[in-house]
Order: structure tokens, then C-alpha cells, then sequence
């Protein structure tokens, strides 16, 4: 769990706004390897423009600018500009002045300076996990719907009542007449689904109307 | 005697020096008083007694003696030389008639002169005196000189008679031989009488003189008495105050001495602590003088701290970029040459401000020549960070030239305390939206003025006084220790030979508006003025 696939950040796109020119150039240097995009700048001005020219998947901006403050630029941009960018702030205090701000504009994070770069990162992973995750599911059920279409629909209807039916413990507790009476199947193909699968080792029988379903047997997905 | 005056002197000694004096001045008051009065007294009463003596006494016997002078000659003499027919009876007449009238006469003025008043003050000199010294009244006229009296005035009307018997009937010789005769033998009788009077009246002068003599000693006598009596107890009196005085003096001297031994005591004492006072004041100058620094050190090390915090962020994430490109395999030469020499200059410039740091607090007591406006920029510098994080602006007009001999880190101290000090002044006032401080420079060849004005709204002109004082603040006691400015006048006026001081003005900072400010200038000797 701790280590996290950071690859994931290749996707995205980050605003980086810092007023320390040195700063901003060598986080911006470290993290242009990670994501797809980095628009590292100095000020919220150019940030808006930065915004409006380019699509901004994050927001990663210093609290103290010079003349401006990063928390105040991030209600401007959520209250008035209609932007809803998640964001992690950055700050050279520990002080907590601003840090009641943060939480209700629910930034991700809160980085306090010295940066620690395996820090941002993995709050930039996080950060953009969820996004990741729901488009791998959406994908997937849109993988299972292509698949269901030019395919037997009536073996994937099964398949997915037992996945639906699976307790805790990933048993499946039901007789194929169960079965039959829930899903519209014939008991020909119930007999003949679970002997495919009990064969690769996916389902495997444990008594009379108790199967374990085993997830690690499944074969991998190919990658493409 | 001698008791009596060791008596009298014990108690006059237990009598207190003011009332001393007291009775010594009444004393030789009351007593001349009284001495001058008695002796008045007595002169008049003397007075007295001579006139009587004279006019009532002495005077009346001429008279006396001229009647029986009369009788002897001109009566009894015309008589005989009538018997004898040696004179006619009309010379012999008239001679009696005048005799008569004279012998009248002066009988009259006989009686008047001895019952003749003296009066006056002798008189009641006498009265008063006599009634003083409880004499009797005056002894009548004895009954034998009344007496005498007046046989004698019997007789003068006796022969009066018969001369003018003799007188009338001087024709008839026969007849008035006998008459004649009468008239002498009466004539010698009163003067028998006359004679006994005058004896008289002289036996009474002589007892009035004794009288005379007895007043006269009586007198005398109180005189001396008092006089003596006043003298002894002056001189009683005034002994005793001499002997107060010299008691006194030899107390005073004592006292003197003991005062005199205690002062120089004090004296001795009084310099060392003196000594010691001193000492202490330069140790709390020297404990103040730390605090100060300690103060304006903590300033000035919060900002580096903020100098260095950038700086260190930048270095710790290059180092992570170390990893980071490791690990994606792209650490290659260029990348590796352009994030050392970026760590290397960030590292000069940490360097750096920490040799700020250290030349600012180090005690370098090195004077030298040194350019005013790098001393000022310096102090602005080491003052941005804490004037930045409070929304001021600082503007130096970066116009001097000026070059002073003289410890570099004072003036930047000094410079540095008047900005905290605006610092401090401004970060107080809420309600300003442009908080300014300007530091102005006005040189002339001898000398230049650096000023330090902040849009504060100025001094207070009840404290406007007491600025410069040490511990004085107007501010929290988190704020200022209260000897910044107090150092700084130190500083200017010991070290550095200038002058320092403040006044309130109107200031427009560059805007329409003006601003009540106040102004820090600091007066300070020039070296040179660079070209």
C-alpha cells in the first residue's frame, strides 16, 4: 500500500504556481517526469491564463506569494471562475492560520516546506486515484458490455448473478435450481458453466450449494 | 553669703538659657528703672529740703535782723537823741515814721517768706519719699516760736504806739521822757525777742538739716543697695549665661567635631559608593547594551531564518531530484551539471547571509572608513523580511556619497533600530492602508544627516521628551525592551561624535497627501565625500 504505482500521474496535467523562481524550477524539473503536463509559474496571473488555455487536471500553489496568497486565489477560482480543480497548498509555516481555509475548500493536501518530493507525489497519486479508478471501472463495463453483446448473453447474465451473490468470504451459496429460478437459464448451461469454471480453478465446489469463488485464478487482462 | 550664691547659681543654672537671658535683661531693665527713679526721688526730696531750708528758714532772718536793726538804730537811737535834744522833734519824726513803716513792712514780708509754699514736684518728691520711708509728719512750728511770735508782733503794736504817742506829744518834753525811756526798754525787749526767734528759726534749720542728712543717707544707703543688688544679680546672671555659653561652645565644638568626622566619614563612604554606583550604572549600560543586541539579533535572525528558508527548500528538493531522476533514468550529465551549480550558488548565497549575520554581531572594534549608503542598504536588507511580512514600504533615496570613519556595524545598528522602531510605531496603527518608511540623506562637507521617517502620525509630544530615555517604550513589553533608541543615542553620541534626535512633520511620501510623520535624524562627521 505504501508503495504506490505513480505512474498513474502520466495522465494528468498540474499547475504549479510558486513565487520562489529556484523552487519552481527544480520542482518543476522533478515533476515533468511524472505527469503528462507541468505549467509551472510565479504568479496567479499567469495561472488564470494558464487555466484558460489548457486543460488543468490539478493545482498545486504556495500559500505566501509575493503580494498574494494561495488560498485566497483557490476561493476565487472555486466561488467565481467555476473551477473545481482539486488542490494540494503548499506553506513555509506550520502555523495553522490558514489551515481551517484549506479544509473548507477541501484541499487534498497540505505540504508544509521544506517539500518532500516523495510526499507531493504520492498526494498527487492519491489525489488522482479515484479518477483513475472510475475511468478502469467505466472501462471495464464497457469492456463487459462489448463482450456481452457479441457473445452467448445468457452465460454472461450467470456470470454476473454470481459475482452480484458472492458473500464476504466470496462463497457462493445457491443450487442450480436457485439458480435457475432467478436467472432465466437452461440447467444444461448452468452444469456446463461451472465445470468450465471449476476447471480453470475460479469456482471451485465445497459442499452441495456452496462454491468459493477464486479471484487470484482469474486470468490477467491483457494490456494493450 | 557664699552659700546663698552657690544656691542662687545652682538654680539659675537649672534655668533655661532663653529664660536666663530673659532675667538678665529684665533684671538690668527693672533695675535701672528703679535706681533712676529712686535717684530722682532723692535729687527732688534734696531739692525740697534746701528750699525749705533757704526760703522758709534762712531767708526770713535777713528781714528779722534788718527789724532789729531798726529798732536798734533808727527807734532807739532817735529815741535817745530825741531825749537828748541832738535832733529836732520834726527830724526826729520823720526818722520814727519811716522806721515804723520799714519795721511794718518787713515784718509782713517776714511772716509771708516763712510760710512761703515750695510746691511742685520737690515737694511731692518729698511727700512721697517721706511716706515711703514711714517718716512722721512734718513737726508743726513749736509752740514757743508761735509764742515768740506773738510777743513780738504784741510788742511792735506796743511801740508802735508809743512812738506814735511819743510822736504826737513831742512838743511836751517833759512828758514823753518817760515814754521815751518805756519805748526803749520795749525797744530792746523785742529785740531780745527778735534774737531768740532768729536763734530759733536757726536751731530749726540746723534740725531740718539733720533731717536732711538722714534722708540724704537713707537715700544713699537704698541707692547702693540696689545698685548693688541689681549688680550682683547681673553679674550672677550673666555668669551663669557665660557659663551656658561656654557649655554650649564646647557642645558645638563636640558636635562640630562628631559632624565634622562623620561628614568626612560620609565622604569616604560617599566615594565609594560613588565608585560603585558608577561601576553599576556601566555594568547596566553594558547589560542594556546586550539586551539591545540580543534583540535586534533575534530580528535580524528571524529574518535570516526566513532568507535561509527558501534557499534550503530549493537545495532539498534539487537533492531529491537527484533520486527522482535516478529512478526514471534520466540522470544524465547535463541535468547533473545544472543542479550542481544551482545548489552551489543557492549555497554561496545561504553563506553569505550568514557572514551578514556574523559581521553585523560580531564584535569587530575595528573603525574604518566605510560608505554610508552600503551601511544603510545593509540595514534595510537585513530589516526586508519583517517589513515585508508587515505590508511596509521601505524607500532609500540611494543618493549620499558620504564616506565615515568609524565602526560600520554601529551605524547599521542605529539604522536598524530607527526602522524597527517605525516598524514597530506602524505595525500598531490598524487603520493606515500605505504604511511608509523613508530614509532621506541631506550631506553637506562636514557633515551628513541621515533621516529615518515613518507615516506613523508621529510623536506624542507628552513623550516626545523622555524618547531617547532607557527602559522608556511605548510599546507591549513583547514588542520593545525599551532601550533601542536609548542605545542608539549612545551609540551616535559616544562612539560615533554625532548627534541624534527626532521631531514630528508633515510628509507626503510621494502621494497628494500628507502624512503626520515622525523623523529620527542622525547628525554624523564626515570623512570624505566620494566623488
Amino acid at each position: 500500500m505504501n508503495k504506490r504505482n505513480l505512474d498513474i500521474l502520466s495522465d494528468f496535467s498540474i499547475l504549479y504556481i510558486e513565487d520562489e523562481p529556484e523552487l519552481l524550477k527544480h520542482t518543476a524539473t522533478v515533476l515533468e517526469d511524472f505527469v503528462k503536463n507541468i505549467f509551472a509559474v510565479a504568479s496567479c496571473k499567469e495561472a488564470l491564463k494558464v487555466l484558460e488555455e489548457n486543460k488543468i487536471d490539478a493545482i498545486i500553489i504556495d500559500i505566501n506569494l509575493k503580494n498574494e496568497n494561495g488560498i485566497e486565489f483557490l476561493k476565487e477560482l472555486k466561488f467565481e471562475k467555476d473551477y473545481d480543480l482539486p488542490s494540494i497548498v503548499t506553506t513555509a509555516y506550520t502555523d495553522t492560520e490558514y489551515l481551517l481555509d484549506a479544509i473548507k475548500l477541501k484541499v487534498e493536501d497540505y505540504i508544509v516546506k521544506p517539500i518532500n518530493i516523495k510526499e507531493l507525489l504520492n498526494s498527487l497519486h492519491d489525489l488522482f486515484l479515484p479518477i483513475v479508478q472510475e475511468r478502469e471501472i467505466n472501462r471495464s463495463y464497457n469492456t463487459i458490455k462489448t463482450i456481452s453483446a457479441v457473445t452467448d448473453g445468457k452465460k454472461v447474465e450467470l456470470i454476473k448473478f454470481i459475482i452480484k451473490n458472492l458473500d464476504e468470504k466470496s462463497m457462493f451459496n445457491y443450487s442450480y435450481g436457485d439458480i435457475m429460478e432467478m436467472v432465466d437459464v437452461s440447467k444444461p448451461t448452468v452444469i456446463k458453466l461451472f465445470r468450465e469454471l471449476s476447471e480453470k480453478g475460479i469456482l471451485t465446489k465445497i459442499q452441495n450449494k456452496r462454491y468459493l469463488f477464486n479471484e487470484n485464478n482469474l486470468p490477467k487482462p491483457s494490456e494493450d | 553669703m557664699k552659700s546663698l550664691f552657690s544656691v542662687l547659681n545652682q538654680k539659675l543654672t537649672t534655668i533655661k538659657f532663653a529664660n536666663k537671658t530673659k532675667i538678665l535683661i529684665f533684671t538690668i531693665f527693672g533695675g535701672t528703672l528703679l535706681i533712676g527713679f529712686l535717684m530722682f526721688i532723692s535729687i527732688f526730696a534734696l531739692k525740697y529740703d534746701f528750699e525749705v531750708l533757704f526760703v522758709n528758714l534762712t531767708k526770713p532772718q535777713v528781714k528779722l535782723e534788718e527789724i532789729k536793726d531798726i529798732y536798734q538804730v533808727n527807734i532807739k537811737e532817735t529815741l535817745s537823741a530825741i531825749k537828748n535834744h541832738q535832733i529836732s522833734s520834726s527830724e526826729g519824726k520823720e526818722v520814727l515814721s519811716l522806721a515804723q513803716q520799714i519795721i511794718k513792712k518787713q515784718w509782713r514780708e517776714y511772716k509771708k517768706e516763712t510760710n512761703t509754699k515750695v510746691g511742685g514736684l520737690p515737694e511731692f518728691a518729698s511727700n512721697w519719699l517721706d511716706f515711703f520711708l514711714l517718716k512722721s509728719d512734718k513737726p508743726k512750728k513749736s509752740e514757743f516760736k508761735n509764742r515768740i511770735i506773738s510777743n513780738v508782733e504784741k510788742k511792735i503794736k506796743s511801740i508802735d504806739k508809743k512812738i506814735t504817742g511819743i510822736i504826737s506829744q513831742l512838743n511836751k518834753q517833759n512828758q514823753i521822757k518817760q515814754l521815751i525811756d518805756n519805748t526803749i526798754l520795749e525797744t530792746n525787749s523785742i529785740n531780745i525777742y527778735l534774737s531768740t526767734l532768729i536763734t530759733n528759726n536757726l536751731k530749726l534749720a540746723i534740725s531740718k538739716k539733720e533731717g536732711n542728712d538722714r534722708l540724704f543717707n537713707t537715700s544713699t544707703l537704698m541707692l547702693v543697695f540696689l545698685i548693688s543688688l541689681s549688680f550682683i544679680f547681673i553679674v550672677l546672671v550673666s555668669i551663669t549665661i557665660i557659663n551656658h555659653f561656654k557649655v554650649l561652645h564646647y557642645s558645638l565644638e563636640e558636635n562640630v567635631n562628631r559632624k565634622t568626622k562623620e561628614l568626612s566619614d560620609l565622604n569616604i563612604s560617599l566615594e565609594s559608593r560613588v565608585k560603585k554606583e558608577v561601576e553599576n550604572s556601566r555594568k547596566k549600560d553594558n547589560i542594556m547594551f546586550q539586551q539591545a543586541r540580543l534583540a535586534s539579533m533575534g530580528e535580524v535572525l528571524h529574518n535570516i531564518a526566513h532568507q535561509w528558508r527558501q534557499p534550503l527548500g530549493t537545495l532539498m528538493m534539487i537533492v531529491q531530484s537527484f533520486e527522482t531522476k535516478y529512478e526514471k533514468g534520466k540522470l544524465d550529465e547535463k541535468f547533473i551539471t545544472s543542479s550542481v551549480n544551482d545548489a552551489l550558488k543557492l549555497g554561496k548565497s545561504m553563506s553569505d547571509t550568514l557572514d551578514d549575520f556574523r559581521n553585523f554581531f560580531m564584535p569587530n572594534r575595528a573603525k574604518q572608513i566605510f560608505d554610508v549608503k552600503k551601511a544603510i542598504n545593509k540595514a534595510t536588507e537585513l530589516s526586508r523580511y519583517q517589513l515585508e511580512k508587515m505590508d511596509i514600504k521601505l524607500d532609500f533615496s540611494q543618493k549620499t556619497t558620504a564616506k565615515i570613519y568609524g565602526f560600520k556595524n554601529e551605524l547599521i545598528h542605529v539604522i536598524l533600530n530607527l526602522i524597527n522602531n517605525s516598524k514597530d510605531v506602524l505595525a500598531l496603527n490598524t487603520e493606515l492602508k500605505e504604511k511608509k518608511i523613508l530614509i532621506i540623506t541631506k550631506q553637506t562637507n562636514t557633515k551628513i544627516i541621515i533621516s529615518v521617517i515613518d507615516n506613523g502620525g508621529g510623536i506624542k509630544d507628552d513623550i516626545i521628551a523622555k524618547i531617547f530615555d532607557p527602559y522608556f517604550t511605548t510599546k507591549h513589553k513583547s514588542m520593545g525592551t525599551g532601550i533601542g533608541l536609548y542605545m542608539s543615542k549612545q551609540l551616535v553620541e559616544r562612539h560615533m561624535k554625532g548627534k541624534i534626535f527626532c521631531k514630528n512633520i508633515k510628509h507626503k511620501f510621494g502621494s497628494q497627501k500628507f502624512y503626520d510623520s515622525a523623523m529620527f535624524s542622525v547628525e554624523l562627521p564626515i570623512k570624505e565625500s566620494g566623488t
